[in-house]
């Protein structure tokens, strides 16, 4: 019964996690990962987070958790890595993707959480400081930080970008 | 809210996401699976961790001053055997070090290259034998003043109880020698044996601290960075030339 439950919800959210984490990944492999051990640790206590009002929060936070965790040690291995296989293949995205994903790589992992969470998932500030567990002000100087980077480098002007 | 970074991002998203299949829930349960194995395995690892320090051969980790279960200014009541005071022949010294810090080896012996008497300045440091090898990419220097350190009237040196024996380790080139770190055995845990009244052949065991130099200005102060921990270090050396 649970084992059905918890198929169901993997399921219904499988991509729409994804979605969500390869943009703060930036790198669809990246994103697989760490939602599937996201998903591995909420089956290990399904029978707890099943009556949860939104369990799909718990995993995209273990998540986003998991991807910045994986960000800092990348960027500790990023130098070696280079050095000991060749870059791992590019999806094929626009120029208008391409242009945005360069752009967000350029913010740090915490501005692309609450980018992704604010703009794609449509969370409000408060929401998303509830989700990332910071302070309201956090979220708020991250947003308007991230915005600022994006704005600067996909040369847009300020006003795309406002908020409300 | 933008509706044009909305847009942009959405459209990423799915662009990135083009194609991708979602691979079986059971995947999922065995990578979960996998995960609760590793935190159990970690888990034990630490208990065992934990056990040997607290009753296995560490536990003596946890007793030292500096530790957070040692007891501030308790003196240590552990009285271990001295070691044995290695045999040099004439014109060379031997070190044996128990627990020996970074860099510093457990044994080593050699010729001595310097030996003598060194003044320091009026009322200071008569005399002391200094014995010199080379042990890896660095000198092992051997200091010992096994008199009283000053003449009459009595003025002790403050960072050292004579007598004393110092080893310590230095670059090459001599230089930077201040700032590392040397032991320092020192009465009344260590016991000198001196055969002749110049100190020229002797021995000194006892247990050792770890310190260092710190300039301050033209000044340098000493500063001890392990205290006693009831490892003990010995040296013996002749400095008597063969007739």
């Amino acid at each position: 019964m649970a084992e059905d439950s918890f198929e169901r919800f993997y399921t219904a959210t499988y991509h729409r996690l994804l979605r969500q984490l390869a943009v703060v990944t930036g790198d669809r492999g990246d994103a697989e990962d760490v939602l599937q051990e996201a998903y591995g640790r909420a089956a290990l206590r399904w029978e707890r987070l099943a009556d949860y009002e939104a369990p799909e929060a718990w995993v995209r936070r273990v998540a986003l958790h998991l991807a910045a965790d994986r960000a800092r040690r990348a960027r500790r291995r990023a130098a070696a890595l280079l050095r000991l296989r060749p870059p791992a293949p590019v999806a094929e995205l626009s120029v208008e993707g391409l242009d945005l994903a360069r752009a967000l790589r350029r913010l740090s992992v915490g501005q692309r959480q609450v980018i992704v969470l604010h703009h794609l998932v449509g969370l409000p500030v408060v929401e998303v400081a509830s989700q990332l567990r910071v302070p309201v002000g956090t979220v708020k100087t991250r947003l308007a930080r991230g915005r600022a980077t994006l704005t600067r480098h996909l040369e847009t002007k300020e006003e795309v970008f406002s908020d409300e | 809210m933008s509706k044009d970074l909305e847009r942009r991002l959405d459209r990423l998203a799915t662009e990135l996401t083009q194609g991708a299949v979602a691979p079986p829930p059971a995947a999922a349960r065995r990578r979960g699976r996998r995960h609760r194995r590793r935190q159990l395995a970690l888990g034990a690892v630490l208990v065992v961790a934990v056990a040997g320090v607290w009753a296995g051969p560490g536990a003596g980790l946890l007793d030292r001053p500096g530790s957070s279960s040692a007891v501030p200014g308790a003196p240590s009541t552990v009285a271990a055997p001295p070691l044995a005071v290695p045999k040099v022949a004439e014109g060379q010294f031997a070190v044996m070090i128990q627990d020996p810090p970074g860099g510093f080896p457990r044994r080593i012996q050699g010729p001595i290259t310097n030996c003598g008497r060194i003044d320091t300045g009026a009322n200071l440091y008569p005399q002391m034998v200094v014995g010199e090898v080379r042990y890896q990419a660095k000198i092992l220097v051997v200091n010992v003043l096994p008199q009283p350190a000053v003449k009459e009237p009595p003025l002790q040196p403050r960072n050292f109880r004579t007598p004393w024996a110092v080893a310590s380790l230095r670059p090459l080139d001599g230089n930077g020698g201040e700032d590392q770190p040397f032991l320092v055995a020192e009465q009344p845990q260590a016991h000198l044996q001196v055969d002749r009244a110049d100190g020229t052949k002797g021995s000194i065991v006892g247990a050792y601290r770890v310190v260092r130099g710190v300039r301050s200005g033209a000044a340098t102060t000493i500063q001890t960075i392990r205290e006693l921990t009831g490892a003990q270090l010995a040296m013996a050396w002749n400095c008597e030339a063969k007739p």
